[in-house]
């Protein structure tokens, strides 16, 4: 900050609004988590198809196995982020709360798909997604995660129809455009 | 229109800059705070005592991973001479036009 000078009005609001403006969340904070989980769970969903429907491959559900490593990665990033991070503010507390939620919700379907079946739960993880992307692009009024959460809870309601080879595919699709493809279009104001 | 004095404790950059990110975050880490104002660490210092012993924010000292952490925090009576500043700022404006 420049020594004191002479100070009027219009350098006040000036002063005001590039403070307030340099001090706002940005989503392109966040892009690499949605670059993981995006690309994370599009990689374990084809490699899902592919071992199960085109090999005929045991175990193919191993593969998910890949999601406590990203969560992983997940918790260091963050971890050493929030470390330079500085701030406490109400969006902040917002976006964890519908994430972190999300994330008890995924846990909960999962520990349901041991009792009632996979080709049941799907489906719901799409919805889940798809609410979440919905929920954050709406309070950052950020039309690509708003348009693509909406997308994904389409593609949810539609999987209930298809068998689970299909719903695969389906929920593939659902990550591209909730989480992969705003990932994408997320710029540094 | 009525022509409001303005707060001298808020017309000056650097309060003004302090309280502006705090109206904005809430709270902030105090580095986080001379990173967007660009004030030197005793400079910023300096002036958030002076709003501090306004009541206009609040100090916490603590420790986050063994180094010593400095936050702020803008308090209600801080919003409400933000507040005034803001209605002052316009009713000097409005006048000039």
């Amino acid at each position: 900050m420049k020594a004191e000078k002479h100070w009027d009005e219009s350098e006040s609001i000036q002063l005001i609004r590039s403070m307030i403006e340099a001090s706002k969340y940005q989503v392109a904070d966040e892009k690499f988590l949605y670059l993981l989980w995006g690309y994370g769970v599009v990689v374990a969903g084809l490699s899902h198809y592919y071992l199960q429907f085109l090999t005929g491959y045991e175990y193919p559900y191993l593969v998910w196995l890949l999601m406590p490593i990203l969560g992983v990665i997940h918790f260091f990033y963050l971890n050493k982020k929030t470390q330079s991070v500085q701030s406490n503010t109400w969006i902040y507390r917002v976006l964890s709360g519908i994430w972190v939620g999300m994330l008890f919700a995924i846990l909960a379907v999962v520990a349901g798909g041991f009792g009632i079946g996979w080709g049941k739960v799907y489906p719901v993880f799409m919805l889940l997604y798809g609410t979440s992307a919905f929920a954050t692009g709406t309070a950052l009024e950020f039309k690509w995660l708003m348009l693509g959460g909406l997308l994904s809870i389409i593609l949810g309601a539609i999987a209930f129809f298809f068998v689970f080879q299909f719903q695969l595919l389906l929920l593939v699709l659902a990550v591209l455009v909730s989480f992969v493809l705003p990932a994408h279009m997320m710029r540094k104001n | 229109m009525e022509f409001n004095e303005l707060d001298p404790l808020l017309h000056n950059q650097l309060r003004l800059a302090v309280m502006s990110i705090l109206l904005a975050k809430g709270e902030a880490e105090f580095n986080f705070i001379k990173e967007k104002s660009g004030a030197t660490a005793g400079n910023l210092s300096a002036q958030i005592s002076k709003l501090k012993n306004a009541g206009y924010l609040e100090v916490n000292k603590s420790f986050k991973n063994n180094y010593p952490l400095t936050t702020c925090k803008i308090t209600d009576q801080g919003i409400l001479a933000f507040e005034r500043y803001v209605d002052a700022l316009q009713s000097y404006i409005k006048k000039d036009n």
